[in-house]
């Protein structure tokens, strides 16, 4: 049983931190560039904002479940593989980009404009402001936001495992739906449940530790 | 130091034209106090911002220093905002970092070193008097402080010129006085050329060398405080001087009320010590009932108003006025 387990759970603790990564990477950037290049910030790009906004909202408008199906030919280049627990993160990567890159552009909207103001006073550049003011104070709500990000993507990544992906989700549909073992799919419920309780813990603790407002 | 020619600046929206700053220009002297003060939507915040051009000017020019600063290319303007300095009514500091940070940030811009920033930051809550407060964050000071904060900031790096766009306004009248001491301090000590944006006379009064009065995005009244404060010429300025004196309103006085003639006399300097009311009593044939009266400490010297109502003969008072002309008091008939 405990082997039986074991092995999924890492693998969903391995796409989740996986494509926490990737969606990082990729959103972080993103959602700082929403906000600075729109009309009336500190590096103006109207034409530049409203098409990424709009690229933002159509790949945030795709159900989970056809994102991956759409990206197995996308995976398949990657990794070199369209199923399994690896090709997986490609298309939870993808799907969690876009609503990071959301949650850090709220976040960085959170600063009051006069603080970034005063920055320009002083002879800030576009690329300090970013670095010495809008990430620091953001910080605490960007975290907030990588919480629900981690959160999220162990919901998905559950759900990836309904269609060939590994982990717990995997785990649940073979024994409880195909076997009608219903022990195993509450364990590996379970977990999942213990995993989210973990992460919005530490991502709450953090916030508040961080928080200085 | 400070030039401003023909400074305008236009905004439009999709109705309508707003012409927020209208061919204003002004020259300010080094290490001079200088006050803008208008009512809200004057246009005198869109003016202080046009400096630095946190707000671009639509036309005009302005020269700071020998720097034509509405003519510099972008990374000329940074380089140009590092010698003017800046604080705001809301303080605008950050509220993540310490104390020591905020001040440091400036710095930081400039890649000084850890060693020079220290060194440069310590001399700096001294004079600002946060010795205490070096680690503190922001939401445990108070607003005061914050200024403080901010005001040791803008100076961080030296720079020649400071703008503060209403920087006591969000402030009790006790810290409000404070921190005008602090300015007055960093004129005094560093030689500063310091504007200052404000809708309060009792921060003109206070610090303020000269002052110019807008309304509708023009400058309306220019001059010394001392000037201003003894014979306003416009209604505004006026209402200015008289909302930290309401006594000296005079349009709560009716002369139809009184049988003798009401005179306003203003007097600054030297004849504001002699015992000018009592000498008209006892050289004229006049009785004098004295209706108001107040004396402001300015920057430079005392002014002194009084309203008067003279009874007496119409020749009498001819005489009083003449008398009072050579005096050197500013005689104006109600």
């Amino acid at each position: 049983m405990a082997d039986l387990i074991l092995t999924p759970t890492l693998e969903t603790i391995y796409m989740v931190i996986a494509a926490t990564i990737f969606s990082l990477t990729i959103g972080f950037p993103l959602g700082i560039l929403l906000v600075v290049t729109e009309k009336g910030s500190i590096w103006e790009k109207p034409f530049f904002n409203k098409v990424l906004s709009g690229i933002i909202n159509v790949l945030r408008s795709i159900p989970f479940i056809i994102l991956m199906i759409l990206v197995f030919p996308l995976a398949k280049i990657i990794v070199g593989k369209s199923i399994g627990t690896t090709a997986t993160i490609v298309p939870l990567s993808i799907a969690a980009a876009p609503f990071v890159a959301r949650i850090m552009e709220s976040s960085i909207r959170e600063i009051d404009k006069g603080v970034i103001e005063s920055s320009l006073a002083m002879g800030a550049s576009v690329w300090q402001i970013i670095r010495r003011v809008l990430i620091p104070e953001s910080l605490p709500s960007i975290i907030s936001g990588i919480t629900l990000t981690i959160i999220n993507l162990i919901g998905y990544s559950a759900m990836a495992g309904a269609i060939g992906g590994g982990g717990l989700g995997n785990l649940a549909i073979r024994f409880g739906l195909y076997k009608f073992d219903t022990k195993v799919m509450l364990v590996s419920l379970a977990i999942i449940i213990i995993l989210v309780q973990g992460v919005q813990f530490i991502g709450t603790r953090l916030t508040i530790i961080l928080d200085k407002r | 130091m400070i030039k401003l020619d023909s400074v305008t600046k236009e905004f439009y929206t999709t109705a309508s034209q707003i012409i927020a700053v209208d061919k204003v220009s002004l020259n300010i002297q080094k290490a001079e106090i200088y006050g803008i003060i208008g009512l809200s939507g004057a246009g005198k915040s869109t003016l202080i911002r046009c400096l630095n051009r946190l707000e671009e000017p639509s036309s005009g020019k302005i020269v700071i220093d020998n720097v034509d600063i509405t003519s510099l290319g972008k990374e000329d303007l940074r380089n140009q905002r590092k010698e003017i300095g800046m604080i705001f009514q809301h303080f605008n500091i950050l509220a993540q970092k310490t104390v020591y940070e905020n001040i440091a940030f400036p710095l930081y811009l400039e890649k000084w070193s850890k060693k020079d920033i220290e060194y440069r930051i310590e001399e700096l809550l001294t004079f600002v008097e946060l010795e205490d407060k070096r680690d503190s964050y922001p939401s445990q000071l108070s607003g005061g402080q914050k200024q403080r904060v901010a005001i040791a900031r803008a100076i961080a790096n030296n720079p020649k010129v400071l703008l503060s766009d209403e920087g006591t306004s969000a402030l009790d009248p006790h810290t409000t006085k404070s921190i005008l001491k602090l300015l007055k301090k960093i004129r005094d000590e560093f030689g500063l050329t310091i504007v200052m944006i404000t809708h309060q006379m009792e921060v003109v009064k206070q610090v303020c060398d000269k002052v110019a009065i807008m309304e509708d995005g023009k400058v309306i009244e220019e001059n010394t405080v001392e000037n201003l404060f003894k014979s306003p010429k416009t209604k505004i300025a006026k209402a200015f001087i008289s909302s930290i004196n309401p006594s000296i309103d005079e349009e709560i006085l009716n002369p139809k009320d009184f049988k003798g003639k009401l005179i306003r006399l203003a007097f600054m300097g030297e004849s504001s010590k002699k015992p000018i009311v009592s000498r008209l009593i006892k050289t004229f044939d006049i009785d004098v009932n004295i209706l108001s009266g107040s004396i402001d400490t300015l920057q430079a010297t005392n002014v002194g108003h009084l309203i008067l109502e003279l009874i007496g003969g119409e020749r009498e008072v001819v005489k009083v006025l003449n008398y009072l002309e050579n005096e050197n008091v500013n005689v104006e008939v109600i």
